[in-house]
């Protein structure tokens, strides 16, 4: 990642329809884009295809490309449809049924027959270890060596290919896992071994044998597919791959084969890395990242120049909005929220006699009624486009004719139910759809303390234009960015993500008797284990920004708040300061602090950040030339208003200077964009359309 | 003025999501981990009449039917026009809500945006003490099972009430654990009143009433409608339960007539001299609970599901208890009236019921001990048996009717100086059946610390395993053991010593349906996980192809494979 005379970088997202790719020219800020169709056999091949035709085009040398970084929905996806290894996981004796058991609740106690996610390892591929450690860290029954021989051959012998250890309290002493895994490793060294205490050092069996059982489950696809990848580029001539985390940050090849989990959820992830890099160019740090596609609409909090991070995830949903319907995720993930379900959601009159719209999306095939293949069912898109948002003969930059009496019958049968015209179902369901995306936002926004009112928001995706202005006057945010290059703008992200590793430390202590001095030497040894994956990488230590941050909570608390604390208050070993800042977190949080109870810190966590990569963006603002004025067709605006004949422009010949004011509608090869009454548009330095909006009286 | 299906949907959805929030906040800054492990809380958003409106999908179907219930009864006490702003209402009176008392309700008045009184927070939580003698089961009188906070203001604009608070901490062995969570009470009710008034005013919702009203009267119409699509008749059945003074029975009568379903429980045995007895308010909040499993389960849950269902239950009888009975084990009755309903109905939807639950009724235990830094600690962990299998679905080992996590036993050991040697499912112990009842499953918790730890609870099913329905069969019973020997007794109580271990093998939910309509992949996918063993496929199931290297006995080569 370091400065070299090699001005290129490369940016790969694999998604799961399209692998996009963007090559970057770190001097000039020129910028190339590629997409090309996944190749979900050997999602390498794309990748080095792709590769292939930008360096071609672009008359690029393979060796003067500094990095190339890639994000990938491999991980989710092998977890969502099951297609991993065949793996085993070992637990302490008498906790085989951790995974079948989970939690043992319902996430819907109305639900008879509920449906709960499958455990990743089965009840027979999991094994018992006679060995015990106690919660505070002694050892009661030392592990029983020829046990686990035994258990290794075995494994060899039926031919596992992945194991996950987690074994009880294992993050407060591991030394027991790294046992085991020495005994795996000579027994069966062709074994992948995921262990608890790496993976994921936090108390609750349940969540941390979960997660260690997916690591172990994808290891060895992603570590194949990670290798085919880097042994094609090499033969490109390319050196210096790297990989996204879900995190926002930049993960080493090693570090994404060992923990692949820490993938999950890095195509999304750079689209919110691309938003906020779009925020920090244009001196916009706070926003919202907004992204509504075919299936799927997400949306991402971006605060100071960063997306926000969760640690509350949870991944293969059987029902998609159920919260606890999916298998927890306790790691720090780019906390993105899935706001709605897409161009492609279902609606329906439900038995209270009331529009609902999705979760069921029709997908891609059939897709909605007006794609013409097959779909019955009205969807988001069928209504915009008999709305007037969509135009039929210009889908796809015209590649693809839409139905538009097929949409109105089916919109018009679902009205039908509803005592509603077609026309007024399909407003419904662009109603219900905006106010339920801007909702989800809301909500999220306000647990997350933060105030959208007057927020810019950068939207993308197919559907996110056409979406963007009615969520934006729900939530009054001021102004609306829709970049250029839509398709590869997640592709961007990537190339401003950060190398950024973390770790963290349990060291449960009251606050007001915490050893500082051992907190120093704590925060002394993690930082040093940092270090060299930086200097490895390339990248000065004294370039590195450090950050602390400590989960605190009331003493008997089962939960911590996480305080973000300057590195001084560690060093002076001020423990009032840490008090006063949980207390401030505490209060905004929950309205109220419990007078008198002993405050508690339970994890210390250190993250180190290279510097951002240096980063000269020049989009091409030359407009093509010729009026860009296309013609104007009905649009209904609402329900009071009914349709109204609004101008239609093609966004490509818009010309710097230009002021356009709403209704309006700005069509572009893979999206359309909506400027509605009372807003304007303009263009930005980077060529992005930017909607400011004022109120309409 | 009413809102169209659009408007009306979509302020519906954000008010459940503010429930959602609410729950959160309260399981986050929750001190006992029978609430924030546990989940044995409860949250529902009111309208100003103490009418339930919007709720989270997860809770505990009691508190959600109890809730509304103590609410309209506090407002009795303090009428509207007494409160005001930063008040917070309290009780755990069991007669008035919850049946027992360790759940306390708080009430918060929600002041819409212009200072009127629009909306009312309720929350419920099952406190990590309330006093009295820790003996479940052997209590006579309510006297003995704790303190019995009246009807009182726990918090006036905004400041707690001292001499409220001083009373209760006086009274329980953990006072840290539940001043704690009552202040977490608090904090969750905060959190639904900002979210409420928010609401409001970016909305521009001028009147709650009106709008719970329409919420309300949508969901009692798709209520009705589903009742008048089910057949009209009447429909009895009984269930018998493990008492300590011999068998309970439940007698129910379930009359669907019209849009109304009313159901009776007369005949149902006497109130009798142990804790196992049940309140009306509760004894309506498990009746109305599968009803609308059954009847309308996606729709959300509010006042209109209750309103077309009425409960009678003759004063005097185990449902229906005059006080000053001992209520501590109400659950132990109230549980069992979901199976009764499901009995009682297996004809009339075969294609809806469950089988009866293995983890009906909820087993709390109770350890009450010295930790490792020298203070008190009362640990209540539910574990579950099997759930009933249902249609198209086995059971799992999953709370019902209930609805109780397991406390984790690294949470257990941290907490305390207990040891969770053992959590493992029992094999053969789900009841046959098309679809398989969920398995039981066997704790072993041993006491490492050097003085005597009191471990309490009651266990049900020993003698009435959770039955199949439709051709179903019964799951496998309740077996209860100290240091490996076995108790024969329903109800336990004794000191563990130092080293001792108490073993509880929790029971297999029923099965539904004939076994021999069994998938064979199923049938063959349990043996291989070894939740059946062969020997029982072959005799419930006729099932005979022995699987390819299938080891001789799966359990014991799990321990590393040393056979």
């Amino acid at each position: 990642m370091s400065e070299r005379v090699q001005p290129y970088r490369v940016g790969v997202d694999i998604g799961g329809t399209f692998t996009d790719l963007v090559l970057l020219n770190n001097q000039s800020g020129a910028l190339a884009v590629e997409k090309l169709l996944t190749t979900p056999d050997d999602p390498a091949r794309a990748v080095q295809d792709g590769t292939r035709r930008l360096l071609e085009r672009t008359g690029t040398r393979p060796e003067s490309i500094a990095d190339i970084i890639h994000a990938t929905t491999l991980v989710s996806n092998a977890l969502i449809e099951r297609k991993g290894a065949k793996t085993a996981l070992l637990v302490t004796a008498g906790f085989r049924d951790v995974l079948q058991c989970a939690r043992e609740s319902r996430y819907n106690v109305y639900d008879l027959a509920l449906e709960v996610p499958e455990p990743v390892v089965p009840r027979h591929r999991t094994f018992e270890i006679p060995e015990r450690i106690l919660a505070t860290g002694e050892v009661r029954v030392p592990p029983d060596e020829g046990a686990v021989r035994r258990l290794a051959r075995r494994l060899r012998r039926e031919r596992y290919e992945a194991v996950a250890v987690c074994l009880l309290h294992a993050y407060r002493n591991p030394d027991h896992e790294r046992r085991v895994a020495a005994l795996l490793r000579t027994e069966a060294p062709d074994l992948f071994i995921s262990l608890s205490s790496e993976v994921l050092a936090q108390a609750r069996e349940f969540e941390r044998a979960c997660l260690t059982a997916m690591n172990a489950f994808v290891q060895p696809v992603v570590k194949g597919y990670l290798a085919r990848l880097e042994a094609d580029l090499a033969a490109l001539g390319f050196r210096g791959s790297y990989y996204m985390g879900s995190q926002g940050g930049i993960l080493t090849p090693e570090a994404a084969a060992q923990f692949p989990v820490r993938l999950l959820e890095s195509g999304p992830a750079a689209g919110a890395l691309a938003a906020a890099l779009y925020g920090r160019l244009i001196g916009c740090p706070d926003l919202l990242s907004f992204d509504m596609g075919g299936t799927t609409a997400k949306a991402c909090l971006v605060r100071g120049g960063a997306p926000l991070i969760t640690t509350d995830f949870e991944v293969a949903r059987v029902k998609r909005f159920m919260r606890g319907s999916g298998l927890p995720v306790r790691l720090p993930i780019v906390d993105m929220i899935e706001i709605g379900a897409g161009g492609g959601s279902l609606a329906r009159a439900d038995a209270l006699g009331l529009l609902s719209v999705g979760p069921e999306s029709a997908g891609a095939d059939p897709g909605p009624v007006c794609y013409g293949r097959g779909g019955t069912e009205p969807t988001v898109t069928d209504a915009d486009l008999l709305l007037g948002y969509l135009n039929a003969a210009y889908f796809l930059g015209g590649e693809m004719a839409l139905d538009a009496a097929g949409a109105e019958t089916a919109l018009g049968d679902l009205g039908a139910r509803l005592g509603l015209s077609a026309v007024r179902a399909a407003w419904g369901i662009h109603e219900v759809v905006t106010a339920n995306m801007a909702e989800a936002l809301r909500v999220h926004a306000v647990e997350k303390g933060v105030n959208y009112r007057g927020m810019t928001m950068v939207a993308f995706g197919g559907a996110g234009p056409v979406h963007a202005y009615r969520i934006a006057r729900i939530l009054g945010l001021a102004r609306v960015i829709f970049p250029r290059a839509v398709g590869a703008f997640s592709a961007l992200g990537l190339l401003s993500a950060r190398l950024a590793f973390d770790l963290s430390t349990s060291y449960v202590t009251d606050l007001a008797s915490a050893d500082m001095d051992r907190v120093h030497d704590l925060y002394r040894d993690m930082f040093g284990q940092l270090e060299p994956l930086f200097t490895k990488a390339g990248v000065a230590w004294n370039l590195v920004e450090r950050r602390i941050s400590v989960d605190m909570r009331y003493k008997r608390q089962g939960f911590e708040v996480t305080v973000p604390v300057p590195e001084v208050y560690l060093e002076d070993g001020n423990r009032a300061a840490l008090a006063e800042a949980f207390d401030a977190v505490y209060q905004a949080s929950y309205g109220r602090l419990v007078a008198g109870a002993p405050v508690e810190a339970v994890t210390w966590r250190a993250a180190a950040l290279a510097p951002p990569p240096r980063f000269n963006l020049r989009m091409e603002t030359g407009a093509a030339t010729g009026d860009a004025i296309k013609g104007s067709r009905p649009v209904y605006l609402r329900e009071d208003q009914g349709s109204v004949e609004v101008p239609v422009l093609d966004r490509y010949r818009l010309q710097p200077g230009v002021r356009i004011e709403g209704p309006v509608i700005l069509e572009e090869r893979e999206s359309t964009i909506y400027i509605g009454p009372g807003a304007w548009a303009t263009l930005d330095e980077l060529g992005g359309v930017v909607m400011t909006l004022c109120e309409v009286s | 003025m009413g809102h169209d299906p659009i408007a009306l949907r979509i302020l519906w959805d954000k008010l459940i999501s503010i429930t959602q929030e609410t729950s959160a906040a309260l399981v986050r800054t929750a001190f006992s981990s029978v609430v924030r492990e546990g989940n044995d809380y409860a949250v529902v958003l009111m309208d100003a009449r103490g009418n339930s409106v919007a709720q989270p999908w997860h809770c505990p179907p009691s508190f959600l039917g109890t809730l509304p219930i103590t609410a309209r009864h506090l407002l009795r006490r303090f009428p509207p026009e007494t409160l005001r702003p930063g008040d917070s209402l309290v009780t755990n009176d069991p007669w008035l809500g919850t049946g027992h008392l360790p759940d306390l309700t708080i009430v918060t008045p929600i002041f819409g945006p212009r200072g009127e009184l629009v909306a009312l927070a309720g929350v419920i939580a099952h406190m990590a003490d309330i006093g009295g003698i820790i003996d479940y089961g052997g209590t006579r009188e309510v006297y003995e099972e704790g303190i019995r906070i009246p009807m009182v203001r726990l918090a006036r604009e905004g400041s707690l009430d001292e001499t409220v608070l001083e009373f209760i901490r006086n009274n329980v062995r953990v006072p840290e654990d539940v001043v704690g969570d009552i202040n977490a009470m608090l904090a969750a009710n905060w959190v639904a009143s900002e979210r409420v008034r928010q609401l409001m005013i970016e909305e521009r919702i001028e009147d709650f009433t009106a709008l719970a009203d329409e919420i309300l009267s949508r969901t009692e119409g798709a209520m009705r409608e589903a009742i008048r699509a089910a057949p009209a008749g009447v429909y009895a059945s009984e269930v018998s339960l493990d008492g300590l003074e011999g068998s309970i029975t439940l007698r129910v009568r379930v009359e669907i007539a019209g849009d109304t379903i009313h159901v009776d429980f007369a005949g149902s045995s006497p109130q009798n001299h142990s804790s196992l007895n049940s309140v009306i308010s509760y004894t309506y909040a498990y009746t109305a609970y599968p009803l609308k499993c059954l009847l309308n389960p996606s729709i959300p849950n509010n006042e209109g599901c209750y309103r077309p269902i009425t409960v009678a239950a003759p004063e005097g009888c185990v449902l229906n208890a005059k006080p000053p009975a001992a209520v501590m084990n109400r659950n132990q009755v109230g549980h069992f009236i979901p199976a009764a309903i499901f009995s009682a109905l297996a004809e009339v939807f075969p294609d809806r019921v469950m089988a009866h639950s293995g983890s009906t009724p909820v087993t709390l235990e109770a350890f009450a001990g010295t930790g490792r830094d020298g203070s008190p600690y009362v640990l209540l962990v539910g574990f579950n048996g099997g759930s009933g299998a249902a249609p198209g679905r086995d059971g799992r080992t999953s709370c019902f009717p209930s609805n109780m996590s397991n406390t984790p036993a690294e949470v257990i050991e941290l907490t305390t100086p207990l040891l969770v040697e053992e959590k493992v499912l029992i094999p053969d112990s789900g009841g046959p059946g098309k679809f398989r009842g969920g398995p039981g499953q066997r704790i072993t918790i041993r006491n490492l610390a050097n003085t005597p730890v009191l471990h309490n609870l009651v266990v049900n099913r020993l003698n009435h395993p959770a039955q199949g329905l439709l051709g179903g069969r019964p799951g496998r019973p309740n077996r209860l053991f100290l240091n490996g020997r076995p108790l024969r007794q329903t109800r336990s109580r004794l000191a563990l010593r130092p080293g001792d271990a108490i073993t509880v093998e929790y029971p297999g939910g029923g099965g539904l349906y004939p076994p021999a309509d069994r998938d064979r992949d199923r049938v063959e996918r349990d043996v291989r996980d070894g939740l059946v063993t062969p020997r029982a496929a072959a005799l419930e199931y006729q099932w005979e192809r022995p699987l390819k290297a299938m080891p001789a006995r799966l359990p014991r080569a799990q321990q590393g494979g040393q056979r």
